[in-house]
C-alpha cells in the first residue's frame, strides 16, 4: 500500500463511518474493498493479470459462501442483488478500458467487456452448479478447499508460478518462454486464502455463522486488512459490520494516530533500516563478523517495523471505519520464551495455525492407537505447525529451515519447562522471578528470534550457512 | 420480482463497448511505451508493446534503471500506414546521466512501427 492508497482508504472510512444507516454503510464497504482489490493488485507482465487475479479472488470467494451459507434473515432476491452488484461493479472497472491509460483503477488497460462479460455468465454458472453440489453432499467444500490450495502453492513456490506463467501466456498469446514467477503476484492472496479455508472448515464443525453474500465478501476482501491482514475471524468481524454506529471523536483520534504510527514505523524507519538491513548482496560484502551482527540487528529491527506498522495503518482505517480489527503484536522482541515471542508475533496468523492444525493435529496424535508418548505428540504438532508457518510465506528450502529452527525452539523450550517443573531446584522460583534471570530470558529468546531471522532473510540455505559461521566468527 | 429492464440495458450498454474499437492512438501507445521506458519500469513496458516486441521492451526498460533519466518536449504523430503496421514519428528528447556525462537522446532519429493487436495499439519496434 502507498501513502496515496492509505489516505484514500482513510478517508473512505470516515465516510463510512460517518452513517449511521448500516444498510448504506454495508454497502459502502462492499463497493470499497471491491474496487480496493483491483487498484491494489499490481501489474505483471501477463496481460491483464492485474483485473483476472483480483477477480478469480472474487469468484473464489462467492463460491465459498454459495457452498458454506447458512439460512439468513435476507431474502434470496438480496443475495441475487449483491452478486448483481458485485458484477456491475467489475463491469464498471472493466469499462476504465476505453480511457486514457492513467485513468484505469487497474495497472494496466482491463480486457474487453465482452470477455469479461462471458467471464460473469461462466461464474455465474458455477455458482448454481456449487449450489446443486451442496444439496448432494459436501463434495463442493472439498473441491473449493483443494483448489484454493492448489493456487496458494502455486502462488508460493518458484518454479509452479512460472509454470503456471508460461501457461497464461499462451492463453494471452504472449511467448511462454518469457514466464517468470513474478507474474503470479497476486496481492492479498495469502490472506484472502486463510480467511476461505477457515470458513470452509468452520462449515464443517458447524461453527460458522450465518452471513449474507455482503457480509462475507466485505469480510474476506475487507480493504484495510487486505494487503497485510490482520487475520480477523467472520463472527468477530460480522458483529462490528452489523452495528451502525457512528464513531466517536477519541475514536477517530486514535485511528488517525494509529495511521500516523504506522506511517512513520514504515516509512521512515523500516525503510531507513532497508538500507543496512542484511540482505543477499551486502551479506557477501560485509567480511567483519561485527558488521554482520549490525546488519542482521537492523534486519531483525526493520522486519518487525515494517510488519507492525502495517498492522498500525490497517488497525487505524479498521477503527476510523468502526471496526476493532484484533492486534498483531505485542512487544514480541520483549519476550522471555519463545512461546511468548509466537503468542505476540503476527498473533492473529499464529493464532489461526494453532486453531486450524495444531489444535487438530494434537487431539488426533492423542487418540490414535498405538499411542505415542506425549513428547512425540508434542515435537510433531511443533514442528509440523512451524513448518507450515514457514512455507506459508514461500515454498523454499530457506522458509523451511526456518520454520524447523522455531519448531525446535519451541520443542526445546517444551522440555526445559517440563524439567524445570519436575526438578524445581535446579532453578527456585524466586531465581526464576528474579530480574537478572528474567533479562537473561529475553536476551536469549530475542537472539534466538534474530539469528532465526538469517534463515528468512537470505534466499539460499548455502548463504545463510556462510553468513552464521561468520556471524560468530567461523 | 427481479426487474429485467435495468439489467438489459446495462447488457446492451456493454454489447455496444465491446463493439467499440480501442480508445487509445498509436501516438499515444508510442508515448505512453517511452515513458516507461525512462521510467525503468517494465511491466509497464511490456504491457505497452506487442508480444514479438516483448523481449526487447524488457531489455530497453532495464537499461534505464541504473540511468538518472527525463523526457522533455515528447510529441507524437502518427504517420503512414506501412503493412500491418501504423508509423509514428515523435520529437523530444531523452536527458541521461551517464558516468556523469548528461547526454541528450533524440528521439525523432527513429520512426517507431505500433500494431493493433488484442483491440490495443501497442508498440512493436523500430522502422
Amino acid at each position: 500500500m502507498s501513502l496515496v492508497h492509505i489516505t484514500v482508504f482513510g478517508l473512505v472510512a470516515v465516510l463510512m463511518s460517518a452513517s449511521s444507516n448500516s444498510r448504506w454503510r454495508g454497502w459502502g464497504l462492499l463497493t470499497g474493498s471491491v474496487l480496493a482489490v483491483y487498484w491494489l493488485q499490481p501489474a505483471t507482465t501477463v496481460r491483464h493479470f492485474d483485473f483476472w487475479l483480483p477477480t478469480i479472488a472474487l469468484a473464489l470467494t462467492i463460491f465459498v459462501w454459495v457452498a458454506t451459507h447458512r439460512k439468513t434473515s435476507f431474502s434470496v432476491r438480496v443475495e441475487i442483488s449483491t452478486s448483481l452488484v458485485i458484477a456491475a461493479l467489475v463491469l464498471a472497472i472493466s469499462f476504465t478500458r476505453y480511457l486514457t491509460i492513467g485513468w484505469h483503477l487497474t495497472q494496466t488497460r482491463p480486457p474487453n467487456a465482452l470477455s469479461i462479460l462471458v467471464a460473469l455468465i461462466g461464474l455465474g454458472l458455477i455458482s448454481f452448479l456449487l449450489l446443486w453440489i451442496r444439496q448432494k453432499s459436501q463434495l463442493g467444500l472439498w473441491l473449493l478447499a483443494s483448489i484454493i490450495l492448489g493456487l496458494f502453492i502455486i502462488t508460493k513456490s518458484d518454479p509452479l508460478a512460472t509454470w503456471a506463467s508460461s501457461l497464461a501466456r499462451v492463453w494471452t498469446g504472449q511467448l511462454p518462454e518469457l514466464a517468470s514467477s513474478t507474474d503470479m503476484s497476486w496481492l492479498g492472496f495469502s490472506y484472502i486464502a486463510l480467511r476461505l479455508l477457515h470458513t470452509l472448515r468452520d462449515q464443517t464443525a458447524g461453527r460458522l455463522p450465518a452471513l449474507s453474500l455482503r457480509e462475507y465478501v466485505t469480510f474476506v476482501i475487507f480493504f484495510p486488512a487486505l494487503t497485510a491482514g490482520p487475520i480477523d475471524r467472520a463472527e468477530r468481524f460480522v458483529r462490528d459490520l452489523r452495528v451502525a454506529r457512528r464513531i466517536t471523536a477519541i475514536q477517530a483520534v486514535e485511528g488517525v494516530t494509529r495511521i500516523i504510527l504506522g506511517l512513520f514505523k514504515k516509512f521512515v524507519l523500516a525503510d531507513s533500516l532497508a538500507m543496512i538491513a542484511l540482505n543477499a548482496t551486502n551479506a557477501l560484502q560485509v567480511k567483519s563478523s561485527l558488521w554482520l551482527w549490525v546488519l542482521l540487528y537492523a534486519y531483525t529491527a526493520q522486519i518487525y517495523l515494517d510488519f507492525s506498522g502495517y498492522t498500525d495503518v490497517a488497525v487505524g482505517i479498521g477503527r476510523l471505519a468502526g471496526f476493532e480489527l484484533p492486534e498483531n503484536f505485542d512487544r514480541p522482541y520483549l519476550k522471555p520464551n519463545i512461546v511468548a515471542f509466537w503468542n505476540s508475533w503476527h498473533i492473529t496468523m499464529a493464532k489461526w495455525f494453532r486453531a486450524y492444525h495444531f489444535n487438530p493435529l494434537t487431539r488426533f496424535l492423542l487418540r490414535r492407537k498405538p499411542k505415542l508418548l506425549p513428547w512425540m505428540v508434542i515435537f510433531l504438532a511443533q514442528i509440523s505447525t512451524m513448518v507450515l508457518i514457514g512455507l506459508w510465506h514461500g515454498i523454499t528450502w530457506n522458509f523451511l529451515a526456518w520454520g524447523i529452527w522455531h519448531g525446535m525452539g519451541l520443542f526445546i523450550h517444551n522440555r526445559w519447562a517440563a524439567f524445570l517443573k519436575a526438578h524445581s531446584h535446579v532453578l527456585p522460583p524466586s531465581l526464576r522471578s528474579s530480574r537478572a534471570v528474567k533479562a537473561a530470558s529475553v536476551l536469549l529468546t530475542f537472539h534466538f528470534v534474530t539469528i532465526g531471522w538469517v534463515w528468512f532473510a537470505l534466499p539460499e540455505i548455502s548463504l545463510s550457512m556462510n553468513v552464521l559461521g561468520r556471524l560468530f566468527g567461523m | 420480482m427481479l426487474r429485467p429492464w435495468p439489467h438489459l440495458l446495462l447488457l446492451a450498454i456493454i454489447l455496444v463497448l465491446a463493439a467499440c474499437g480501442p480508445s487509445d492512438s498509436p501516438e499515444r501507445a508510442v508515448i505512453n511505451y517511452i515513458e516507461a521506458m525512462v521510467d525503468a519500469d517494465s511491466v509497464r513496458a511490456v504491457n505497452l508493446a506487442c508480444t514479438a516486441w516483448e523481449k526487447q521492451a524488457r531489455t530497453e526498460a532495464a537499461s534505464f534503471e541504473t540511468v538518472d533519466a527525463r523526457l522533455e518536449g515528447l510529441v507524437c504523430m502518427e504517420g503512414d500506414q506501412v503493412g500491418e503496421f501504423t508509423i509514428v514519428t515523435c520529437q523530444g528528447v531523452i536527458r541521461a546521466m551517464y558516468d556523469g556525462e548528461l547526454q541528450d537522446l533524440d528521439l525523432d532519429r527513429r520512426t517507431y512501427q505500433v500494431l493493433l493487436e488484442d483491440g490495443e495499439w501497442r508498440m512493436c519496434g523500430y522502422k
